[in-house]
């Protein structure tokens, strides 16, 4: 829906927010550029192009997070650039690298320590599943099982231009995801991630 | 007539490490079990694991040896029996060691060096956490690397992995994940 004022001219209205929301009687409003949405599309949009990640590396794919935010590829042109040094001041976790049982119950506290809204993204194979060390004696088998991962990017390790795929996804996922949306905030104990390693391996 | 089949002629070993080889031939005496060169340049000694603190002892002070840097603890599970290597240098006379030391396959102890070569002590706390190897007389012989509780030696060679607890409570049964389409 567009709106013409009396010269003619148009201003565009996002089109993200539901069209019955919005009032009828500010619809017809003949001023020039005047947008119209909801308040879910207008804080979605502002918060999907502002996601401070947590500066926080694991391994190699932290090499090429630090090259996606290097100039060449510039994760500041989608708001990504600000990584934050304190988890209170940050909205994504980008688990970049693999995951250790020791480092488990750490990653789980900073994601802890996260305000809400936040999000994760699982960058390389580590991350996602475990990738090149399944089965091994002493990693996460997929960060999943500690953190709710919003959007998984695979590679080992992914290039900056998959990351940079990855956000973008994390930005279609913001952008539907309901303004007040419920936070699954439960998961495994920092006591049950420890568990893990004490269900204990035998000898033959 | 010539052989067909040109065997690789092993390098002579060092004068110098010869030398060396001589004096701890000297010294320990029936206790050297065995003496070799690897390489040309590496002088490798086995001892009994009770003769190890003298034997370390002696490496180090003799001022024919100088044996002041140890680079390296490893244990080695040789399933028979569990095996310890000591990788020494003597920088002032340009020597080159290993000295091994065997123990029980399955409740490896051995003495400490640490009192000797302070860089012995996260070395052999490493060989506890992955071997089991208890080092008698270490200051602190706790995991190093591996989470505090972890259950087992993961490199020794009859490790299990412990039964996994999958995402979303699912479990994993030994020797592969299981598929629910199946």
């Amino acid at each position: 829906m567009d709106i013409a004022d009396e010269q003619g001219h148009e201003t565009p209205v996002l089109r993200q927010g539901r069209p019955s929301q919005l009032p009828s009687v500010l619809e017809k409003l003949p001023l020039p550029n005047v947008v119209l949405a909801t308040t879910e599309t207008v804080l979605n949009w502002a918060r999907s192009r502002s996601t401070w990640p947590l500066t926080y590396g694991l391994a190699c794919c932290a090499i090429e997070m630090m090259a996606t935010g290097m100039p060449q590829h510039d994760m500041g042109r989608f708001g990504v650039e600000l990584f934050r040094p304190s988890p209170r001041q940050a909205d994504l976790m980008i688990v970049s690298g693999t995951v250790s049982l020791k480092m488990g119950p750490r990653l789980r506290r900073l994601w802890e320590q996260m305000a809400v809204p936040k999000w994760v993204i699982a960058m390389g194979d580590c991350a996602t599943s475990g990738g090149e060390f399944w089965d091994s004696y002493h990693t996460v088998q997929g960060v999943d099982t500690i953190v709710p991962v919003d959007v998984y990017v695979p590679g080992c390790p992914p290039r900056p231009e998959a990351l940079l795929d990855g956000v973008m996804r994390l930005r279609e996922k913001i952008q539907k995801a309901g303004f007040y949306r419920p936070v699954e905030l439960d998961g495994p104990s920092v006591e049950a991630i420890m568990g893990l390693a004490e269900e204990g391996g035998g000898e033959s | 007539m010539r052989p067909l089949i040109s065997v690789a002629r092993r390098p002579t070993p060092d004068s110098r490490l010869v030398a060396a080889a001589e004096i701890v031939r000297g010294h320990l005496g029936p206790r050297l079990l065995s003496i070799s060169y690897q390489a040309g340049d590496i002088l490798c000694l086995e001892v009994d694991r009770s003769d190890l603190l003298a034997t370390a002892t002696f490496l180090r002070d003799a001022p024919e040896l100088r044996f002041d840097f140890l680079s390296c603890v490893s244990g080695v599970d040789m399933v028979s029996h569990m095996l310890v290597v000591y990788h020494l240098h003597s920088l002032s006379n340009r020597l080159t060691a290993q000295l091994k030391v065997k123990a029980d396959a399955r409740e490896p102890v051995v003495d400490s060096v640490s009192a000797i070569w302070p860089t012995a002590n996260w070395h052999e706390r490493e060989a506890f956490d992955m071997l089991g190897i208890q080092f008698n007389g270490h200051p602190n012989l706790e995991r190093l690397l591996l989470v505090e509780g972890f259950v087992g030696y993961p490199l020794r060679r009859n490790y299990q992995l412990p039964r996994r607890r999958w995402p979303h409570g699912r479990m994993v049964e030994e020797g592969g994940p299981v598929d629910e389409r199946s």
